[in-house]
């Protein structure tokens, strides 16, 4: 909750359009990073279904909601 | 399995498919834009299953099962990476929706051909994409051939599965363009999805009881599957190189960027955007239950790839639901297939054609675009019918050698100085490196061929537009525009 309420701050007011996406692409690059690097360096000696497989999908989810909050601000 | 019942099958969705394409060609114009991009004027909930369909092939339930019967969790991993790749299109998506509409872009080449003011450009993006795009159709095509000859055990041969798709794929694009692909992928999108979880459900529910069953034997008998590396395949190299370049697919792809021309709205771009990220994680969550279900239910089988029809061929799956799974599988190649020979036609024409005789009419332009979905399905299909190991190579090769345009789509938007010949230089290097090292096998640093093919395509965009001329006019007029249509449209 705390993330999504910090991701939405940073897709409202009045900021610079460049600083935005700057904001956007430094969360996109660390969640990414951290799909290639938690699982393995982490995660890889629990062989359960609360390890890498759970990461994942929540390493997935939290991309969609982030898209999710991106476009809702689309206008027609 | 009784031939007759798989050619009931096939035909009835034929028919089916057929049904739909005539209904959605109605009122189609006569225009380019009409025939490739629907008029720019697809809704959302349409594009959101285009977009699907054509993104996930028939790999999904058998490929990505494959390799989660042979290395585990991490082509869970792979794939929702690949699945997250979309949050590229949040920041691309109204960027390739705005330009297309403001200069009547028909596909991605022509808008790097005249953003870079350049037509080497325009012609080696689309030459470029075609290259690597045809072999991919073809190994589709051989899927359907190599399942529908095991479903009927050799009843139905090879070579009539590869006639049947490749006659599915012609008279759906031909007849009604971008419209009738769309919506007959609409229909095979919701096939698949349907189809698939269905399946899936029956087997974990009649083998195990249910998920947490079927969890609690892997973790027992089969733990490694459920870490990375895991049983091996899935060591840190090959994870990097398979992810990276699918990754980059939303803008590397261009059967998939030309879909960001389509939508009617940035309201509906949302909602294929969310479909497809739904749409998505659903059918890669039942692929990966489904290769999980096989390595419980089908040990010891040496190759991934055989993994789906062993679990066809089990008592415990009723012929009816091998027959759906076979007809999802279907649905999912061909609607892969039609929107690539789709996508291809209108790159050759508007491209290709269209730079070498700029005087040529827009009736014979399209004439010639709608001649050329039948050669290049043709073209899939003598590839298919060859069986060469080359097909394989260059299929392999797609995501890396189409990754190659990505620096010049960021330079496109957000770098001024980026140049034509920067573009062409690390278009032309970065594809014969990936298929140099493709062919040689050749693994600098253990990396794959996708890591080192965006890698020396990006150092070469940057460094070579230090030392050439940008169309800084362009440039200056292109950027304006969108950073101003961006404002007004509230997107960053």
């Amino acid at each position: 909750v705390v993330i999504i309420k910090l991701l939405r701050n940073l897709n409202s007011g009045g900021g610079k359009v460049g600083n935005k996406i700057t904001g956007w692409a430094v969360w996109f690059l660390v969640l990414v990073l951290s799909a290639f690097i938690v699982p393995y360096q982490f995660l890889s000696g629990i062989p359960k279904v609360y390890g890498a497989f759970l990461y994942w999908g929540l390493f997935a989810l939290a991309a969609m909601i982030s898209v999710g909050i991106i476009t809702a601000r689309w206008r027609e | 399995m009784n031939s007759y019942y798989i050619y009931l099958a096939i035909g009835l969705y034929f028919i089916l498919g057929t049904i739909v394409a005539v209904y959605a060609r109605r009122g189609m114009g006569r225009g380019m834009a009409d025939f490739f991009l629907a008029n720019r004027a697809v809704n959302g909930v349409v594009a959101a299953l285009t977009y699907s369909a054509t993104t996930y092939s028939a790999f999904m339930m058998v490929g990505l099962a494959g390799f989660t019967y042979i290395g585990g969790v991490g082509a869970w991993g792979f794939e929702l990476i690949y699945l997250s790749g979309l949050v590229l299109v949040a920041f691309f998506g109204p960027r390739f929706w705005l330009a297309g509409k403001k200069y009547n872009y028909i596909t991605p080449a022509e808008l790097l051909g005249d953003r870079y003011q350049s037509r080497a450009v325009q012609v080696i993006t689309a030459i470029t994409s075609i290259i690597f795009l045809i072999p991919y159709s073809a190994v589709q095509l051989i899927g359907i051939g190599t399942l529908v000859e095991g479903m009927s055990k050799g009843a139905i041969p090879f070579m009539a599965g590869l006639i049947i798709a490749t006659v599915v794929t012609v008279v759906w694009a031909f007849m009604g363009g971008m419209r009738a692909v769309a919506w007959t992928d609409s229909l095979q999108a919701l096939i698949m999805i349907t189809i698939s979880t269905l399946s899936v459900v029956f087997i974990i529910h009649r083998a195990f009881g249910d998920v947490g069953t079927m969890f609690g034997l892997l973790e027992k008998n089969y733990p490694g599957w459920l870490t990375v590396p895991g049983p091996g395949f899935f060591s840190f190299n090959t994870f990097l190189g398979l992810s990276l370049p699918w990754f980059f697919f939303s803008l590397s792809n261009p059967q998939v960027s030309q879909r960001l021309f389509i939508p009617r709205s940035l309201t509906h771009m949302r909602i294929m955007v969310m479909g497809f990220l739904c749409f998505g994680f659903v059918y890669t969550l039942i692929s990966i239950l489904w290769g999980f279900s096989a390595r419980l239910l089908v040990p010891g089988l040496a190759n991934g790839d055989l993994a789906t029809p062993a679990l066809l061929s089990m008592n415990v799956i009723p012929p009816v639901i091998a027959l759906l799974v076979m007809i999802g599988i279907t649905a999912a190649a061909i609607s892969t297939i039609n929107s690539i020979v789709l996508t291809l036609s209108s790159m050759i024409s508007q491209d290709v054609i269209k730079q070498i005789i700029p005087a040529v009419e827009e009736n014979n332009l399209l004439l010639t675009g709608r001649i050329f979905v039948f050669l290049f399905t043709l073209g899939a299909f003598v590839f298919a019918t060859m069986r060469l190991g080359l097909i394989a190579v260059l299929s392999v090769a797609s995501s890396a050698g189409l990754l190659v345009t990505v620096p010049a789509i960021f330079g496109a938007f957000f770098w001024k100085r980026g140049t034509a010949a920067a573009v062409v230089v690390s278009i032309l290097a970065g594809g014969t490196a990936a298929l140099l090292f493709q062919f040689a096998n050749i693994k600098p640093l253990g990396l794959g061929t996708g890591v080192w093919s965006g890698i020396i395509s990006a150092v070469l965009f940057i460094v070579v537009s230090r030392f050439t001329v940008p169309p800084e006019a362009k440039a200056e007029e292109f950027m304006s525009y969108i950073d101003g249509a961006l404002k007004e449209k509230n997107a960053i």
